[in-house]
C-alpha cells in the first residue's frame, strides 16, 4: 500500500464539482464491488477518495435513478444493517460493459491531458 | 445503446402507471439516507461527549467560564431587550405613534406651552381635529395621593395615572373582568367617577377577589368606583413601570382642585399616543399634528408667552415617533447605563473567549499524541477537525444552556440593583425569542473564536516527524518559540482588556466620588431636608403661612439644630420654578436672557443653609411682610445682569411684582442633576399667601451627624400637627439618590472589571504553570549547575511580570480611548487620571505576581533528578 501519511498542505478540503458523466462512472465502479444502498455508495466514495469526494444526496439520487432508467443498474428493496428498509442497487451486465468502456475512455483522456500539461 | 434506450422506455412506462408507488419508494429511499446522516452526526456527538467526559475538570471549567460569560452578556441583553427593544404587548403596536417626548411621562410645567408634552385643551384640539389617527389618548401622571379603599380611615399609596377616555380602546386592551372606559365617558369633569385597576394590583391588594367590581376607592376624598380589571399581560403603556390603577382625566380636577388641569392651556402635563390610520405615515402624522398643535396655541395665547413658545418650537420641534415601544422615563434615564454595561460585558466575553481558547489550545497540545496516532492510522484531517469542532460545539451548547439559565436570573438581579431604593423597575425578564437568538449568536461566535483555531492547529502535524520527536515538547504552547506565542498573545490580550476595564472602573469610581462631594455652596454635610406635603392637607392662606413659621420654630428648638428655614422648592427635590424678569438697567436681547430660576424662601434662609452672602444681608422676618419686597440674587445672576454695577438696591420685576435686591449670595446648587451648570437664581420672601394648599420644604442645619437628627426632628414637627405628612432625610441621602445612576454604572463596571482581572490572572497562571512544566529539564539543569532556588523563582516571576506589564502597556492607550467614549459620564476628572491609573496598574501587577507565585516556587524546587526523569 502506498504511504498513508496525511500531510495536507491545503487548509480545508476543497469542494470538487464532479461532471455528470464522471459521477455515473464512479457509481458504477463502486457497485462493481457489490450491491449497496445510496448512503453506502456516498460513504464509500468519500472514504476511498481520502475524503476528497463528498457527493451530496441532491446529485447522488438523480444519478442513481438515471442509471437505473438506462438499465445500467438495477434496484431491489432489502433490509439494511440497522434493520431498516433500504433500496439496494447492483450492476447489470450492460452496466458492467459500460463501466469497462468508460474506464478505458477515462484513462485515455487523462493520460492525453497529462501529456499536454507536461508540455510546457 | 439500443438496450439502454429500451430500458429507459420500459422504466418510464412503469413509472407512468405506478406513479404513486414510485413516489413513495423515492420518499422511503431518501428518508433512509437522511436517517443515516443523522445517525452519523449523533455518533460524532456521542464520541465528542465521551472524550469530554474523560476530562471532567477541563469540561467543567470551560462550561462554567464560558457559561458565565454568555450568561452575563445575555442578562444585560435581556434588560436591553425589555427596556429598549421590546414592543408593548398590545395588538399591532407598530400602528402606534407618540406625540412629543416618550420620556416625558413625569414632566409637568405651568408657564409657556411645551412642545414635548401638552396641556389638556391642546390635546382636545388634537383629538378633535386630526384625521391621521383612528383614535388618540392622553396620559398624565398621578400624584402620591391619599388612597383609601372601601372608606377605611387609613391611607395608602398606589401608582396611578390619569388617562383620557380613549386609553383602552386605542391600545385595544379588553377588560379581564368588568369593563374599561368608553371613549364617550370622560367628557365632563366629575361625571364619570370610575377607575380601572390592573391585574397585578387586583391580586396584590384585593387578593383576586372577584367581588372587587363596584367597590369604592377614595382618592383625596373623591369617591371613585372600580369598574374593571385589565388582563394579566397589561401593566400600562409606560415601560419599566407597573401601574396600579387608571383614573379618567376628567376626575383629575376634582382630585387636585388647586391645579387647573383640564382647562388651562398653559398647564402642560400630558403625553399623547395615537393609533395611525392604515396608510398614514409617521411623517404625514407629524406634519398634521404639529400644525394642529401650533394653531391650538397661537389662537389662544399672545404676548410673551407666545414668543417663548415660538422660541421653544424652533429649538425643539413637535415630534411624532413610533409608539411601538411605549413611553418610558426609565429608558431615557438608564440609557447610558445600559450602553456602558453592554460594552463592558462585551469586553468580558472577549476575555472569556481568549481564556477558553488558551485552555483549548493547552488541551489540544496535550492530545497531540492521540491525534498523531489517529492520523497515522488513516483518519483524514478533515475528520479530526470535524471531531474537535464537534467537541467545541458540545461545550458551547452546554455553556449556552448554562448562560440562558443565568440570563433570566441575572437580568432580574441587574434590575433589582438598578432600582435599589427607588420604585422597582418592572420589566419582563423571561428570555424571549430575541434573547434566545442573541444567546445563540454569542455562543456561535465564541465557538468560532475559541474552537476553530485550536482544532486547525492541532491537526496540522507532520505525522512521521511527530512520532519521532517527543510528543510534549513539540506542542509547547507555554514555552518559548513560535507555537508558544499564540497562547502568550492570548494572555496579553486578556491583560490588555482587563486594564481597559479597570481603567474605566477607576475613572467612574473617582467620578462618583467627585459627584458625591461636589461643592453645593452650602453646608451640605450638616443639612436635613424635610418635605412637607401640605397639598394633602387643608392648610391654605394665612394658616399655611402660620404652619410654615411654626414648623420652623419647632425644628429650631430641637437640641443641636443650628438654624432652620423653609423654601417652596427645596434642595435637590426635583422641582424648580422659573420665570421671566425685567432687571433695572439691563436690556435683554432675547427672551431666554430674561429667564431665571426662583424660589420663595423664609427668613434666615441663607443662614440656615450655611450659604455665603457676598454682599448685603440675609432675608429677615420683616421681609415676609408684603411691604419690603426684598429679594436676593445669586452670583451668576449678578454677573449676568449687573457686571460692574452694584446690585444692592436695584429692582427686579417678575409678573408685575417688583423686588428690591437686598443681597448677593454665592451660587447654591439646587438642581437634582449634579452636573448642572450654574444658573441665575432669584430668592424672595413669600410675598403673597397662597389660596390653596402648597407643599414646601424645611431646611435644617445641625451640629453633628444629620442622620441622628432625623427622628428627633420628625417627632418635633409631629407635635404641631401629626396629620401633616412630613418626610425627613439628610441632604446627603438626596445627593446619593441624585447620583444613583452613576453609582450603578460604577458598580456594574467594577464587577465586570473584577471578573476580567480574575480571568486574566488565571490565564497568566496557566501560561506560567505550563511553561514551567515544559522547562522542567532546563530548571533541573540550572539547579545542577549551581543556580539558587531564589534566582530561578525570580526568573519565572520576572518573565511572567514582563508579560503582564506588556499587556498593561498595550491596554493603557486602549483605556484612554475608551475613556474618551464615556466622557459624558465622567465628572471632575480628566480622561487620563493618574490616581486611578496607578491603582489599576498596581492591581494588575499585584495580580500577576500572585499568579506566578506558585509556578515560580515549583520551578525553584525542581531537582535535577526529577528533570531527567520527566524526559
Amino acid at each position: 500500500m502506498a504511504d498513508k501519511h496525511a500531510r495536507d498542505d491545503r487548509d480545508m478540503d476543497g469542494k470538487i464539482d464532479l461532471p455528470q458523466g464522471t459521477l455515473d462512472l464512479l457509481i458504477l465502479k463502486a457497485l462493481s464491488l457489490g450491491a449497496m444502498h445510496g448512503w453506502a455508495i456516498s460513504e464509500r466514495l468519500h472514504q476511498v477518495s481520502r475524503a476528497t469526494l463528498q457527493v451530496p444526496q441532491g446529485s447522488l439520487y438523480p444519478a442513481l435513478h438515471r442509471l437505473e432508467r438506462r438499465g445500467l443498474i438495477r434496484a431491489h428493496w432489502g433490509v439494511s444493517d440497522n434493520n431498516r428498509r433500504a433500496k439496494y442497487y447492483d450492476l447489470t451486465r450492460t452496466g458492467q460493459k459500460r463501466l469497462d468502456a468508460e474506464t478505458d475512455a477515462w484513462q485515455r483522456l487523462t493520460s492525453a491531458v497529462s501529456l499536454v500539461l507536461d508540455m510546457g | 445503446m439500443f438496450s439502454e434506450l429500451w430500458s429507459d422506455v420500459r422504466y418510464r412506462t412503469r413509472a407512468l402507471f405506478r406513479r404513486r408507488s414510485v413516489e413513495r419508494e423515492l420518499d422511503d429511499e431518501l428518508r433512509f439516507h437522511i436517517e443515516r446522516e443523522a445517525e452519523a452526526l449523533a455518533r460524532q456527538v456521542r464520541y465528542a461527549a465521551r472524550s469530554l467526559r474523560r476530562q471532567p475538570t477541563f469540561t467543567l471549567t470551560v462550561v462554567l467560564i464560558l457559561g458565565g460569560g454568555i450568561g452575563a452578556s445575555s442578562a444585560v441583553f435581556t434588560v436591553v431587550n425589555g427596556l429598549l427593544l421590546s414592543k408593548l404587548p398590545v395588538p399591532h403596536p407598530e400602528q402606534l405613534a407618540v406625540v412629543g417626548d416618550p420620556a416625558a411621562v413625569h414632566s409637568a410645567w405651568t408657564g409657556s406651552p411645551e412642545t414635548d408634552y401638552v396641556s389638556y385643551p391642546v390635546f382636545a384640539d388634537i383629538r378633535d381635529q386630526n384625521t391621521v389617527f383612528t383614535g388618540v389618548y392622553a396620559n398624565g401622571y398621578g400624584d402620591d395621593w391619599d388612597i383609601s379603599i372601601d372608606g377605611t380611615a387609613t391611607f395608602e399609596q398606589a401608582r396611578t395615572r390619569c388617562v383620557s377616555g380613549g386609553f383602552f380602546s386605542v391600545l385595544q386592551v379588553p377588560a379581564y373582568l368588568g369593563r374599561t372606559f368608553t371613549a364617550t365617558e370622560d367628557a365632563v369633569p366629575g361625571q364619570d367617577p370610575y377607575v380601572v385597576i390592573s391585574y397585578d394590583y387586583w391580586q396584590r391588594r384585593f387578593n383576586g377577589d372577584r367581588s372587587v367590581i363596584g367597590r369604592i376607592i377614595r382618592v383625596n376624598r373623591v369617591t371613585l368606583t372600580i369598574i374593571g380589571i385589565t388582563p394579566p399581560w397589561f401593566t400600562g403603556d409606560i415601560v419599566g413601570e407597573s401601574i396600579d390603577f387608571w383614573m379618567p382625566m376628567m376626575m383629575a380636577p376634582l382630585v387636585r382642585p388647586n391645579r387647573k388641569l383640564v382647562d388651562n392651556r398653559l398647564a402642560s402635563w400630558l403625553v399623547i399616543m395615537g393609533r395611525l390610520k392604515p396608510g398614514v405615515t409617521l411623517e404625514q402624522a407629524r406634519a398634521q399634528i404639529a400644525a394642529i398643535e401650533a394653531r391650538s396655541i397661537r389662537d389662544h395665547i399672545s404676548g410673551r408667552t407666545l414668543s417663548q413658545f415660538e422660541d421653544d418650537l424652533r429649538s425643539t420641534p413637535i415630534r411624532v415617533e413610533s409608539g411601538a415601544a411605549g413611553f418610558s422615563s426609565v429608558r431615557a434615564h438608564y440609557g447610558s447605563v445600559i450602553r456602558i454595561a453592554m460594552a463592558a460585558v462585551g469586553l468580558l466575553v472577549l476575555i472569556v473567549c481568549a481564556n477558553v481558547c488558551s485552555l483549548m489550545l493547552a488541551r489540544a497540545a496535550g492530545r497531540a499524541r492521540e491525534m498523531t496516532v489517529r492520523m497515522a492510522l488513516g483518519a483524514g484531517r478533515s475528520r479530526l477537525v470535524r471531531q474537535l469542532l464537534t467537541e467545541s460545539a458540545v461545550l458551547a451548547i452546554l455553556a449556552g444552556a448554562v448562560g440562558l439559565a443565568v440570563a433570566a436570573a441575572g437580568g432580574r438581579l441587574l434590575l433589582a440593583t438598578a432600582a435599589a431604593g427607588h420604585d422597582p423597575i418592572v420589566l419582563d425578564t423571561t428570555p424571549d425569542p430575541r434573547v434566545f437568538a442573541f444567546t445563540a449568536g454569542v455562543t456561535l461566535a465564541c465557538l468560532v473564536l475559541f474552537g476553530l483555531a485550536p482544532a486547525l492547529r492541532a491537526t496540522r502535524i507532520d505525522v512521521a516527524a511527530a512520532l519521532r520527536a517527543h510528543g510534549r515538547s513539540l506542542f509547547g504552547s507555554g514555552g518559548r518559540g513560535r507555537r508558544g506565542s499564540v497562547t502568550r498573545s492570548l494572555v496579553l490580550a486578556q491583560i490588555a482588556l482587563s486594564t481597559l476595564l479597570l481603567m474605566g472602573s477607576g475613572l467612574l469610581v473617582r467620578s462618583v466620588q467627585r459627584l458625591l462631594h461636589v461643592d453645593l455652596g452650602l453646608d451640605r454635610d450638616h443639612m436635613l431636608v424635610a418635605h412637607v406635603a401640605a397639598t394633602r392637607t387643608k392648610y391654605a392662606g394665612p394658616r399655611l403661612a402660620a404652619l410654615r413659621r411654626e414648623l420652623v420654630a419647632r425644628a429650631s428648638e430641637v437640641p443641636g439644630v443650628e438654624a432652620a428655614s423653609y423654601s417652596l422648592d427645596g434642595l435637590l427635590s426635583g422641582g424648580q420654578s422659573a420665570g421671566h424678569v425685567d432687571v433695572s438697567g439691563f436690556v435683554a436681547r432675547a427672551d431666554s436672557e430674561r429667564q431665571v430660576y426662583y424660589d420663595e424662601v423664609g427668613p434666615g434662609f441663607f443662614h440656615a443653609l450655611g450659604a455665603r452672602i457676598v454682599r448685603g444681608r440675609d432675608l429677615e422676618p420683616r421681609d415676609a411682610d408684603a411691604n419690603t419686597y426684598a429679594a436676593a440674587i445669586n452670583q451668576t445672576m449678578a454677573n449676568a445682569y449687573f457686571r460692574d454695577r452694584d446690585p444692592i438696591g436695584q429692582t427686579v420685576t417678575m409678573d408685575s411684582a417688583s423686588f428690591t435686591i437686598a443681597a448677593v449670595v454665592r451660587d447654591v446648587q439646587e438642581d437634582a442633576n449634579m452636573r448642572a451648570k450654574p444658573v441665575r437664581r432669584l430668592y424672595f420672601a413669600t410675598f403673597a399667601p397662597s389660596d390653596l394648599p402648597q407643599s414646601f420644604e424645611l431646611l435644617i442645619r445641625v451640629r453633628g451627624q444629620p442622620a441622628s437628627f432625623v427622628e428627633p426632628v420628625r417627632r418635633a414637627l409631629a407635635t404641631l400637627d401629626p396629620t401633616v405628612p412630613v418626610d425627613v432625610e439628610p441632604l446627603t441621602a438626596r445627593i446619593r439618590g441624585a447620583v444613583a445612576q452613576d453609582i450603578l454604572i460604577t458598580k456594574v463596571t467594577l464587577v465586570f472589571g473584577g471578573l476580567a482581572l480574575a480571568l486574566a490572572a488565571l490565564g497568566l497562571y496557566g501560561v506560567t504553570a505550563y511553561s514551567t512544566e515544559q522547562r522542567t529539564a532546563e530548571f533541573g539543569l540550572r539547579t545542577a549547575l549551581g543556580a539558587e532556588a531564589g534566582a530561578i523563582a525570580r526568573m519565572v516571576v520576572g518573565e511572567s511580570t514582563r508579560l503582564a506589564i506588556a499587556g498593561v502597556v498595550i491596554g493603557i492607550p486602549l483605556g484612554v480611548a475608551a475613556a474618551r467614549l464615556i466622557q459624558r459620564q465622567i465628572f471632575g476628572v480628566g480622561v487620563v487620571d493618574v490616581p486611578s491609573l496607578s491603582v489599576a496598574i498596581a492591581v494588575l501587577v499585584a495580580a500577576s505576581l500572585v499568579a506566578s507565585y506558585v509556578p515560580a516556587r515549583r520551578a525553584a524546587g525542581v531537582s535535577p533528578l526529577d528533570a531527567l526523569r520527566a524526559e
